[in-house]
């Protein structure tokens, strides 16, 4: 049998360049009528009074009085309305729908609609600590009472827009005493206990289907779950069915992004110069509403040390509330931050102690056995010493360092070391998620994938019929993965996490080897697999102490730039990647996801630039908003180096994550050598780079 | 429905504006997006749309002694691909926007558009280059920086059509376009400049600079641009600092989503210097 990592044809492939993919703003129903929503103007304050033009024959508005049972998104915190109360918190929070056939007309209502406000003073400081987590490793008091130095760093990193092609939309409608959904999504089952949440329904009442996905970036994980409440409580005082597709600007303007955050990090340092000890102090900035903002703090949390050992921890974190659009999912979760703040640390340390910052960073790193930040351990073998050794040859990482130090070149070249934690934090694929996959044999012999994960571009719909083909030793077009629907797949949780093939997919070849065992040709045959967290891993979630992930991919990113010193503009020159994922289960389709990953990442660090002023975000369009084209990338060169992930199916493990988290370190890194200033915030534009070259002077 | 009117010749346009209000629509790059509306409902535009993107009369490329001549309905794309066109323009095409953009977006738009950050506004400006404008009874000719006269505001009458762009038929010694968009394409400009010189026996004779995103309109001076005028090159290059000076009071920008003020400003008089810096 060829090798798993051989490149097969995306399956989607064809559908999507040819334009045959049906997207959810593609469905029409018959009867569909349109919904719009209508939204805040202010950022905090009471509405007082909602003046409402007398509507046409067959308009309506919905708004939270029509909501029967529960105003609250379920995610963690019961704290987000989907209809708002009278109270706003953010501006462009939704307040209602109008709901009609001719948008025209519908549009004209919105304008007529009149909301009158009590405004209050909006808070955009740290004053409202609304979640707060704390936990130490060894003894944090020794290694700062003994330490030689010690060193304390403050860095920040901003908003940053998931910027997905195709934005949030959904259609809803009634099939008997049942409630259909179809929408844009990353969670099916996640949108499906949302409405049944909201309705009091019972589960039966309740169909998610999955539309194809034009890209998703974590920005489809809770969000969409607030437009299906919506829509649900619509369609049940409609009884026709609606469609919502979110405008660019308007998705922009009022859905989740990723949390700007402000790390303060104190080293101890013995006599040796290596850190013995380290205190950080985070801080997330969750934005209205308290969302998923408590997980992403604790992922940036644990990631603390970045990927190196460190003895003694006290890391504390919280989440701080402020009269802006909520935070939430983003690729990443909370590490890219951490990663940025610690890896610049690394660097600053040993430049502030006169150390050759890679010989430091490589004293540090974890290595297998160590026990890692939360006090659980590095079991399986880490593989770090070859990326990096692979990184830094094939981008001549060491001749250029020398060549770069010297002043008035403008260039520079900078590395970032990483890991990502696969799967949920901490006990939540035994505790909260319990996976469950099925294989269904038809009598004809082929096999479908029975499973709710999505595939939002990620590759998953070519991947996991390849996994199972290649295990019954069938062709992969005997194996039939359509696009989940609540009735018809399983809850094999949500697609974040970088938990896919590594769980689902894992879940997913332990039932084709089932089925192998057993198989009969000509006969229906099902097989049904269920999550078992490993007995060895253990997680207490109240003290952050255990194994906080089963597994861990690796990275090293080498990233060189030129500044011109005329325009204070970045230009990378070359990109040069290797990772550790276990096993690429699609050569292709890892490449894929490592050059969109670094990409992101890179942009996250330089280009990407997101204010929310006086709680108005600013850059509320593409336009304004710039993501990079292809003209803002180099040649990029990535290494896939195998360590097979005993529990991962063919080894694989999380990917999708890791590749987005080095970029921002690794070209800030670049371009405090390019300028020989100090960088301690992203993105690192040309106006900060124009601020710290002329500070001086 | 947006009203609309479909003419079959230029002429026919031109008595259609004498008779009703229109809002012209070329390329339709800015015009769309500027009214752009929910999805599947029509743009709310002010007045019905003259469409004129497909007028022939409107799509010559000339040459004389005196001047090449580009029809106000060419686009970007037919530009780059033209011999008479200078290679300054071209570079300053090639840093608009993106392949499908410049396939449909012309260059009487980007006038008409008046942009403060309109890119071939700068070029052209710095070639002193005019706009031929023409109702059905009259005929004027103006200088672009004089037809534009703030952001999003021309001398065009409610009757009147921009026919032409005349640039005048000479070689520059130097001629550069230098933008600086928040990434490396289909970005608006941030700050951008336009320099053209020449010089007989080491001495200027021609020197003219148009500076886009720093001001109501792009910025140009003919004054400013006159002190250089019969000055060495050599003594150009020794007094940089009294020269950024003169163009400082011309550069005021301001802070908004894309960059600030501060960032622009600097930028710009680094700009001239790296003119400067080119010639010798």
């Amino acid at each position: 049998m060829a090798d798993i990592s051989q490149s097969i044809p995306k399956v989607d492939a064809y559908a999507k360049i040819s334009g045959e993919a049906v997207y959810v703003s593609d469905i029409k129903k018959e009867g569909m009528l349109y919904a719009k929503t209508v939204r805040s103007s202010i950022v905090k304050g009471k509405i007082t009074h909602i003046d409402v033009p007398s509507l046409p024959e067959g308009y309506s508005i919905v708004t939270r009085a029509d909501v029967s049972h529960m105003n609250v998104v379920k995610i963690i915190f019961d704290d987000m309305p989907y209809y708002a109360t009278d109270e706003i918190n953010h501006l462009n929070e939704p307040i209602l729908l109008v709901v009609g056939e001719d948008k025209e007309i519908i549009d004209k209502i919105t304008r007529e609609i009149k909301i009158t406000y009590q405004e209050e003073k909006p808070v955009f400081d740290d004053s409202q600590s609304v979640i707060s987590y704390a936990f130490n490793k060894g003894s944090i008091k020794k290694a700062f009472k003994n330490a030689k130095d010690i060193i304390e760093m403050t860095y920040e990193t901003g908003l940053q827009e998931q910027a997905y092609i195709e934005p949030q939309g959904f259609i809803a409608y009634e099939e008997g005493e049942k409630i259909v959904l179809i929408g844009s999504i990353q969670c099916p089952y996640y949108v499906k206990n949302a409405v049944i949440h909201a309705l009091g329904c019972s589960e039966n009442q309740v169909q998610v289907i999955q539309a194809v996905v034009g890209g998703a970036f974590g920005g489809k994980e809770e969000y969409p779950s607030l437009i299906a409440c919506q829509l649900a409580i619509a369609v049940r005082k409609i009884h026709k069915p609606i469609k919502l597709i979110f405008e660019r600007e308007e998705d922009i303007l009022s859905t989740t992004k990723r949390h700007p955050s402000k790390i303060k990090l104190t080293a101890a340092l013995n006599h040796l110069n290596n850190i013995t000890g380290l205190k950080a102090d985070i801080t997330l900035d969750g934005g209205a509403y308290k969302g998923l903002s408590s997980v992403v703090l604790s992922r940036a949390m644990i990631a603390v040390t970045g990927a190196y050992t460190i003895d003694n921890l006290e890391v504390q974190g919280k989440v701080i509330k402020t009269n802006t659009v909520p935070n939430g999912a983003f690729r990443g979760f909370g590490a890219p931050q951490m990663f940025f703040a610690i890896e610049m640390f690394m660097h600053h340390i040993a430049k502030e102690t006169n150390q050759d910052p890679f010989a430091f960073r490589m004293r540090h790193l974890a290595r297998q056995g160590d026990k890692t930040s939360t006090s659980g351990h590095f079991r399986d073998p880490i593989i770090l010493e070859d990326l990096i050794r692979v990184a830094t040859e094939k981008s001549k990482y060491h001749s250029k360092v020398s060549a770069y130090s010297n002043e008035n070149i403008y260039k520079g070249i900078g590395m970032s070391i990483f890991l990502h934690g696969c799967g949920f934090t901490g006990s939540g694929e035994s505790t909260h998620i319990k996976a469950k996959v099925k294989l269904l044999k038809t009598k004809e012999d082929n096999v479908k994938i029975l499973v709710a994960a999505v595939d939002m571009g990620q590759g998953i719909k070519t991947t996991l019929p390849k996994v199972v083909a290649s295990i019954l030793e069938i062709p992969v077009s005997r194996v039939v993965f359509d696009y989940p629907d609540t009735d018809l797949v399983p809850d094999s949780g949500p697609t974040v996490a970088s938990r896919t093939m590594m769980i689902v997919g894992g879940l997913v070849a332990k039932a084709a080897d089932e089925l192998k065992s057993k198989w009969i040709d000509n006969e229906e045959q099902t097989v049904m697999k269920q999550y078992v967290q490993p007995e060895y891993i253990k997680w207490d979630e109240s003290k952050f102490q255990g194994d906080a992930y089963p597994a861990y991919s690796w990275g090293v990113n080498v990233v060189e730039v030129a500044v011109d010193p005329l325009t204070y503009q970045t230009k990378i020159i070359n990109t040069v990647s290797a990772y550790d994922i276990g096993k690429a289960i699609d050569e292709r389709i890892i490449i894929g996801q490592a050059e969109g990953g670094i990409t992101q990442g890179m942009a996250y660090g330089y280009l990407e630039r997101m204010v929310a002023k006086d709680g108005k975000i600013m850059q509320k369009n593409l336009t304004d908003y710039l993501i990079p084209t292809s003209l803002d990338t180099s040649k990029m060169s990535t290494y896939i180096l195998d360590n097979p992930y005993a529990l991962g199916p063919f080894g694989a493990k999380g990917a999708g994550e890791l590749t987005l988290i080095g970029g921002a370190p690794a070209i800030a890194l670049a371009i405090e050598m390019a300028i020989n200033k100090k960088i301690t915030k992203i993105p690192v534009t040309p106006e900060y780079i124009m601020e710290l070259m002329n500070h001086d002077h | 429905m947006v009203g609309h009117y479909y003419p079959s010749s230029l002429e026919e346009t031109l008595i259609e504006l004498k008779k009703n209000r229109y809002q012209i629509i070329a390329g339709g790059t800015d015009v769309l997006v500027q009214y752009r509306s929910w999805s599947e409902t029509v743009p709310k535009v002010k007045y019905p749309l003259m469409f004129i993107h497909h007028l022939s009369e409107l799509k010559f490329m000339t040459e004389n002694v005196d001047y090449i001549e580009i029809g106000a309905c060419v686009t970007y794309k037919d530009l780059l691909s033209s011999p008479l066109i200078p290679k300054v323009l071209k570079d300053t095409i090639i840093e608009i926007a993106s392949p499908g953009i410049r396939h449909t977006a012309t260059l009487g738009g980007n006038i008409a558009n008046a942009s403060p950050a309109a890119d071939a506004v700068c070029t052209l400006i710095a070639l002193d280059a005019m706009v031929v404008i023409k109702s059905i009874d009259s005929i004027r000719t103006e200088k672009i920086e004089d037809f534009i006269t703030g952001v999003k505001k021309t001398s065009l009458k409610p009757d009147e059509i921009i026919y032409s762009v005349k640039i005048p038929n000479v070689m520059s010694d130097y001629a550069c376009f230098y933008k600086v968009g928040g990434r490396q394409a289909d970005a608006i400009s941030k700050v951008s400049l336009a320099a053209v010189m020449n010089a007989t026996d080491g001495r200027i004779t021609k020197w003219r600079m148009a500076f886009g995103a720093v001001g109501p309109k792009v910025m140009t001076s003919l004054s400013i641009d006159g002190m250089m005028i019969g000055k060495t090159i050599e003594e150009i290059k020794i007094t940089i600092p009294a020269i950024l000076e003169q163009y400082s009071p011309l550069i005021n920008p301001i802070d908004d989503q894309r960059s600030t003020a501060k960032y622009r400003k600097l930028v710009a008089m680094n700009l001239i210097q790296k003119f400067i810096d080119a010639i010798s």
